[in-house]
């Protein structure tokens, strides 16, 4: 395994440590990122080609958190996460917002660009 | 289908085998269902086993033969009476259909031209992403080579072309794939049949799930996390037949990133739902019925090729250890495949099969189980004349890699954790008098309602057995045994010569009344609030809503009332003297034998 991790502080010292090479190897790419006990997954996949016809940037942004991550269990008659609530969707939105525009203009292949919560303490802020 | 015309190979039946009592039970009632240690759905056609899924309480693999067996026996006659019947309603003979064009030429080249280079591919046992490319440029390359050969077709031709030759190529690679596995022993990423692909585990990679792991069989991956909830997070199963809650949940994801794909992320689909049961009826036998937690366990597959159910199995396991749920027996799950050509002798068991070995090779037999034995099964077959024999032997030979594979995990986590992580919720459950029931709710479930508020903690009764079987459960200990202490208080009774705090409820001219349990209220006389006489409760300070100490020290035997004492808990003063009352026979004599101890 190739694994790089990265790390960056924060003013208040703080830390947030980037690593790749350890999981979801078969993504285009893929990063776990910490800061404290919370964990988040972020993963890309891009198609080789673009679809004839495209004249857009057929990009897609999920953000998803997992009940688990919270050590709890979902409400609701399955107990199972299922569609998106409005918070993911308008996370997902800012993520999207923000990565749109740098994408070189020619580029019309989609791209599916997932994030995952996976570990929160309630402190830090995931969406950040 | 043995009604009507659409062409179909064989006619098929499917039993229920269930082994009760040490019989093999064909189609049991749901009444015989609960004896039952063995539950196996068959499906079969008059001569082979084509698929079969089930549960079972550690067995055997000969005694899972040994339900196929009379499975497959059971079948027989099902489908001879299908095959009278298509007979006698002439559908025997199938419809005419023509569905493929095929350029029979094309596919020889095909065979001839690519046979080797696919062959060759093989060999190099590359990785999957690796060996999709070079499986692809073959076939690209060779199709540019057609395409400028027959110049002359037009575009729609060519396409239709290019479909058939991708077509023709998948059955060379089908075919080079077992050939190279049959004749050389070697596997399409280089291993021996037997060998089971590089494990890797991890347990707590997230600090906040209540348990967490990480199971890593060549490539494919697992991150499963542990849940612990309440009462309140069980599943109803609300089915036409069926109503209950489960205790034990399993719920499986396979994001498309997991395989590359650039793909959207759907909800949850039929495929997900069929491996997260799979995984749930291997794992939940060793969940003690007894434990008091409702569980949920999650497996993403963060990378995919081959046996991702088994995977989940694994990391289950691993993630069930980590979160401190005593589980009886750790599982462990692989999939088998097997390569067998009709009409040859020879034939391939693989263990541990990947993705592309599912797809081309023949069959897919996935089993999960302890050291002691099977837990769980499910198998697709797609060839013909498998015998018993060499079913056996798969299972054999499955036996041997899931105790591989276990030996990895237990490398990792050797058993269940002894604590539970401090985040994580507690829950106790103990049973009260079933009479106390209603006193713990309290009138329109006031009291109960009360107490959850007073100490955050979520508390749920049921009758059973002539019994209150009450569940706490809270976000952390002091609240936990805040709640505790507040029901085992409703549910004492009070004893005389105990010591309570109480709460003054109301203070009258002759004394207060002291609340020494929940809704048990006493008196508290003026005369036994302090050794010096007073002239009224106020004199000594206490109030409405004080807490004082008291000591129960008589219940009246005919009205039920509590009498306690605060003085008796005082230093008497040196020198007293007991104050002569006025006489009150018939209570003295109650009173007379407590009064001078």
């Amino acid at each position: 395994m190739n694994v790089i991790t990265k790390k960056v502080q924060l003013p208040d010292g703080r830390t947030i440590t980037i690593e790749t090479g350890k999981v979801a190897k078969q993504a285009d790419g893929a990063a776990v990122l910490r800061m404290g006990n919370t964990v988040l997954l972020a993963t890309v996949c891009a198609a080789k080609d673009a679809v004839p016809g495209t004249d857009f940037m057929p990009l897609q942004v999920d953000y998803r958190e997992q009940y688990s991550s919270a050590g709890r269990f979902p409400g609701g008659f399955t107990k199972r996460e299922g569609k998106a609530s409005d918070s993911e969707i308008l996370i997902s939105r800012l993520i999207d917002r923000a990565l749109r525009p740098l994408f070189p203009s020619n580029y019309h292949a989609e791209v599916y660009v997932q994030v995952m919560l996976l570990s929160a303490d309630g402190v830090d802020q995931p969406m950040l | 289908m043995a009604c009507s015309d659409i062409p179909f190979e064989h006619t098929i039946s499917e039993v229920r085998v269930a082994r009760i009592h040490g019989e093999y039970v064909i189609n049991p009632t749901f009444q015989q269902m609960d004896e039952a240690d063995m539950d196996l759905m068959v499906g079969a056609t008059k001569d082979n086993i084509m698929m079969v899924e089930g549960e079972m309480d550690e067995v055997s693999e000969q005694e899972l033969i040994g339900a196929l067996k009379t499975a497959a026996e059971a079948i027989k006659p099902m489908c001879t009476l299908q095959d009278e019947l298509s007979k006698e309603l002439g559908k025997d003979v199938k419809r005419e259909y023509d569905h493929e064009i095929n350029d029979e030429d094309l596919r020889q080249q095909i065979k001839t031209e690519l046979y080797q280079p696919a062959y060759d591919v093989n060999k190099q046992a590359l990785e999957k992403q690796a060996r999709h490319d070079a499986f692809d440029k073959i076939l690209a390359d060779f199709l540019e080579k057609y395409d400028a050969a027959h110049a002359d077709l037009k575009e729609e031709e060519l396409e239709e072309k290019h479909a058939e030759a991708t077509r023709y190529y998948e059955d060379v690679l089908r075919d080079a794939m077992r050939r190279c596995i049959l004749d050389e022993g070697k596997r399409l990423d280089g291993r021996q049949t037997t060998d089971i692909r590089p494990i890797w585990c991890e347990v707590s990679p997230l600090p906040m799930p209540h348990g967490s792991a990480i199971f890593q069989r060549g490539e494919t991956m697992s991150l499963s996390t542990c849940t612990l909830g309440t009462k309140l997070d069980e599943k109803l199963v609300d089915d036409v037949l069926e109503k209950s809650y489960q205790r034990f949940l399993l719920h499986y994801n396979f994001p498309p990133f997991s395989t590359g794909e650039a793909k959207a992320q759907r909800g949850v689909g039929r495929r997900e739902i069929g491996h997260g049961h799979l995984a749930w009826r291997g794992l939940k036998g060793q969940i003690p019925t007894d434990y008091p937690y409702t569980v949920r366990l999650v497996s993403q597959i963060l990378e995919s090729n081959g046996s991702s159910s088994m995977a989940t199995v694994c990391a289950g396991t691993l993630a069930l250890m980590d979160a401190g749920v005593p589980m009886k027996k750790p599982v462990s799950g692989i999939a088998m495949g097997l390569i067998k050509n009709p009409g040859e002798e020879k034939y391939a068991i693989l263990s541990d099969i990947l993705g592309d070995e599912d797809h081309l090779g023949d069959m897919d037999f996935k089993t999960t189980g302890t050291r002691d034995g099977l837990t769980a099964t499910q198998m697709d077959i797609k060839c013909d004349g498998l015998s018993f024999e060499i079913l056996e032997q798969a299972l054999m030979q499955a036996k041997a890699g899931r105790e591989h594979i276990l030996n990895c995990m237990l490398e990792t986590i050797s058993e269940p954790r002894a604590e539970l992580k401090p985040q994580v919720p507690r829950i106790e459950a103990f049973d009260i008098p079933k009479e106390f029931i209603g006193a713990v709710i309290g009138p329109g479930g006031k009291i109960i309602q009360q107490m959850q508020e007073e100490t955050n903690t979520v508390i749920t009764i049921d009758e059973t057995d002539g019994k209150g079987h009450i569940t706490v459960s809270a976000p952390n200990k002091d609240s936990i045994e805040a709640a505790i202490a507040k029901i085992k208080g409703i549910v004492a009774i009070p004893e005389i010569g105990e010591i309570y705090e109480g709460t003054v409820r109301s203070v009258m001219p002759y004394g207060c009344f002291v609340e020494i349990l929940p809704g048990k209220d006493g008196l508290l006389h003026i005369s036994e609030i302090d050794w010096k006489r007073l002239e009224s409760v106020e004199e000594a300070g206490i109030k409405e809503g004080d807490k004082i100490r008291v000591k129960l020290m008589d219940i009246d035997p005919k009205t039920g009332k509590y009498k306690l004492s605060r003085r008796i808990l005082m230093e008497k003063p040196e020198g007293y003297v007991e104050r002569e009352r006025r006489p009150r026979p018939d209570r003295r004599s109650h009173r007379e034998g407590e009064r001078h101890e």
